[in-house]
């Protein structure tokens, strides 16, 4: 009770305190991404200092997470935010899952650090936002891979956690930041997709989310349909994730909503209604629902339509600005 | 002005745990009772004086209880509520060395009360930064479990003096605390708990019905709406009635959910208990007036979403739309209904929708058995079946 309104201010000025780096080189404990270049085939690789980020690691009994050198202030957690978001998220020569694992792991560190020291309103939303903008790219980016190594369930965990808080800052400072107006409303939607919140504030896209939102729950897919794809790139490609679950359902009531034995349902019609890239993919799905629908969903796929946009989009900018 | 001398306080608390009277304690160590409001009762350091006239174990409730009054009066809700929660503890532990015996229960049900409602003020007092909401009550919720499990383990005793008798009063403070911080996935066990107990049946009336309007509630929030109905329905005919506030509430869950599965609340009652801003909707949906309907969609929105029913009763839309499209069907006489003509009769309620939307909205309605038919696309005309084309809802299952 004794420290109920004093919180540790961090001193450490680096991405990672140098207690680490050293612990780390010593231990070869270092990532691909924070070696120093030259040294990578060395029994003993060298850390590169000025690429070493603070990776997250849990608070345990014993282990002292309240030593200021080892925090960093606000200012450098914004620079290493910074840093992970434009320099490391743009590397081609990796694996996106590497640097997907990388970035996630060092973005947890950074949000630990926001908690213990208590940031001003200001610092973290300023934080969470691109974080919860990453979560979501990434969980779109990396639909298609392999459970080992993309789990989506704890990508959305780490999504929904930032957005609860990110809600919670907002409730706290509307009045004060009128600023981050602008960008509310998109992570509010974000939730809005999920389940409807209404106290969020009420702007055009809000008020869009909620439609879908309801829309969504009342089955009403053309309306679904048509409303995902008016939506921003970066909500287009989350609202994507939901297309096979929509689709399911669809062709679910479709199947007995149109069932005559002399009538058929143009392929044509149905593969705009429900946004397929062509027919062969609509071909595919029906063939795996054969007549009657199954239980067990599709997992999601990559989008012609969204890929355009995405690929005309700097990534960076995306996610650290939004659209 | 004073209430009576707190020397002659502390001799009743005396006298009372010395003949087990477990009732009388409990009234005598609520905040809610009369004495709480006097100064003299509201003490910061009230050991030496109590430790005069009580023994332990209950000398140290009583402390707690004082120094509770005392941050209470002077509106620190945050200290008071850690005074009550420790008494709450402290309580729990008494309880625990109680083998056979279950006399104190009472004083377990008002101290619970007091801590939710105690946590509840602090939670409105907090105004930190970073403070994350429902933390206090999370709290709370902790510290009632510490009961609930000294009760649940209680299997040695007969039933004459089972503790277990206490759980159900204890399930009923958690809901109400776990449907306030939207947490009700905690609900589970302890419904799973009560579902099991060989007292199911012996707790009393009044719990019963707290206990069946709040897993009645979930059952709606689970969308299931037949289960949801039998708690409730259970609930607002057993409550007491003279209990008016509590029957509306009840009413507000049940109506909703009552119209879904196709029966008609009465003007009467609507107006009786006050919830008549139903009636309104039992109206535009009965009429398929979509238009209606939107508008009290947002009319009553704040209201809705407050009792937690806008998404349900947005559900009642689609009745309302099997309503609209029973009356197209009625006027056009015919078992080849264009879709250009319920598209049409949309349109003129207000709604925004195109022949693909309209398809859209019937194939849902023919998925789940309100309209008996099928839909050709080519002729862009819904088919009913020449019998019983719309089906009384009461008749769905």
């Amino acid at each position: 009770m004794e420290s109920l309104n004093s919180y540790i201010v961090g001193t450490c000025r680096e991405m990672c305190p140098l207690e680490e780096t050293e612990m780390r080189e010593k231990r070869k404990l270092l990532h691909v991404l924070e070696i120093l270049p030259g040294t990578e085939t060395d029994w003993m690789p060298k850390a590169d200092r000025s690429r070493m980020v603070k990776s997250f690691s849990r608070s345990a009994a014993g282990k002292a997470m309240q030593d200021p050198k080892n925090l960093r202030p606000p200012d450098v957690l914004l620079k290493t935010l910074n840093y992970l978001l434009e320099d490391v998220i743009s590397r081609k020569d990796i694996s996106w899952t590497v640097i997907y694992d990388f970035i996630m792991d060092r973005l947890r560190s950074v949000r630990q650090d926001l908690v213990i020291q208590n940031a001003s309103h200001a610092y973290c939303i300023s934080i969470l936002q691109p974080i919860v903008r990453f979560h979501a790219y990434a969980s779109y980016r990396l639909c298609e891979e392999d459970i080992n190594n993309f789990d989506p369930v704890i990508n959305s965990t780490h999504l929904q956690e930032c957005l609860k808080r990110l809600l919670c800052m907002y409730d706290c400072c509307d009045e004060l930041y009128e600023t981050c107006h602008a960008n509310s409303e998109e992570m509010n939607s974000f939730l809005v997709e999920n389940r409807p919140h209404f106290e969020a504030f009420r702007t055009d896209l809000v008020e869009t989310a909620l439609e879908l939102s309801l829309s969504y729950r009342n089955n009403n897919f053309v309306r679904v349909c048509r409303i995902i794809k008016q939506l921003p790139t970066l909500l287009l490609a989350v609202g994507a994730l939901y297309l096979p679950k929509i689709r399911r359902n669809a062709l679910k009531v479709m199947s007995v909503a149109y069932s005559c034995k002399n009538l058929v349902f143009p392929a044509t019609a149905l593969r705009s209604l429900l946004l397929y890239d062509d027919e062969e993919a609509l071909i595919k799905d029906c063939k795996y629902y054969g007549l009657s629908v199954q239980e067990r969903g599709l997992p999601p796929v990559h989008q012609d339509f969204i890929n355009e946009r995405l690929n005309n989009t700097n990534i960076s900018t995306l996610i650290l600005f939004g659209d | 002005m004073s209430f009576m001398t707190l020397a002659h306080y502390l001799q009743i608390m005396d006298r009372s745990w010395r003949s087990q009277d477990g009732g009388k304690i409990a009234t005598f160590i609520s905040v809610r009772h009369e004495h709480a409001k006097y100064a003299n009762y509201q003490l910061e350091m009230p050991e030496g004086l109590v430790d005069k006239f009580l023994v332990s174990p209950v000398d140290e409730l009583v402390v707690l209880h004082l120094k509770c009054l005392y941050y209470l009066g002077k509106e620190d809700y945050l200290t008071a509520y850690q005074q009550q929660s420790t008494l709450v503890q402290t309580f729990a532990k008494i309880l625990q060395a109680q083998k056979e015996e279950n006399w104190s229960l009472p004083i377990m049900y008002t101290i619970c009360s007091d801590l939710r409602l105690i946590a509840q003020q602090a939670e409105k007092q907090k105004v930190g930064v970073n403070e994350k909401p429902g933390e206090i009550l999370e709290k709370a919720a902790e510290c009632l479990m510490g009961c609930f499990r000294v009760c649940a383990a209680d299997n040695r005793s007969g039933e004459e003096d089972t503790k277990r008798i206490g759980m159900l009063a204890l399930v009923n403070q958690l809901f109400k605390v776990y449907f306030r911080i939207n947490k009700l996935h905690l609900c589970k066990p302890l419904i799973r708990a009560i579902e099991s107990s060989p007292f199911k049946e012996s707790f009393s009336l009044s719990q019963q019905v707290t206990y069946r309007y709040f897993v009645g509630r979930k059952a709606m929030y689970d969308s299931n709406y037949k289960s949801a109905d039998e708690y409730l329905t259970y609930a607002f005919e057993n409550c007491h009635k003279a209990s008016r506030k509590n029957k509306r509430l009840i009413l507000i869950y049940l109506v909703p959910v009552k119209m879904l599965l196709g029966y008609i609340p009465s003007k009467k009652v609507l107006e009786k208990y006050d919830v008549i801003q139903f009636w309104d909707l039992v109206q535009a949906v009965c009429q398929g007036n979509l238009k209606l309907f939107d508008e009290l969609m947002e009319m009553h929105e704040s209201f809705f979403i407050k009792c937690g029913i806008y998404l349900i009763v947005d559900k009642l839309k689609i009745i309302a739309y099997r309503n609209l499209f029973r009356k197209v069907y009625l006027i056009l006489n015919t078992h080849q209904i264009p879709v250009e003509a319920l598209q049409c009769a949309l349109e003129y309620l207000g709604q925004d929708v195109d022949l693909d939307e309209t398809q859209c909205i019937v194939a849902n309605l023919i998925y789940e058995g309100k309209i008996k038919g099928y839909i050709s696309h080519q002729h862009r005309k819904v088919v009913v079946s020449k019998q019983n084309p719309f089906p009384a809802l009461t008749s769905l299952t």
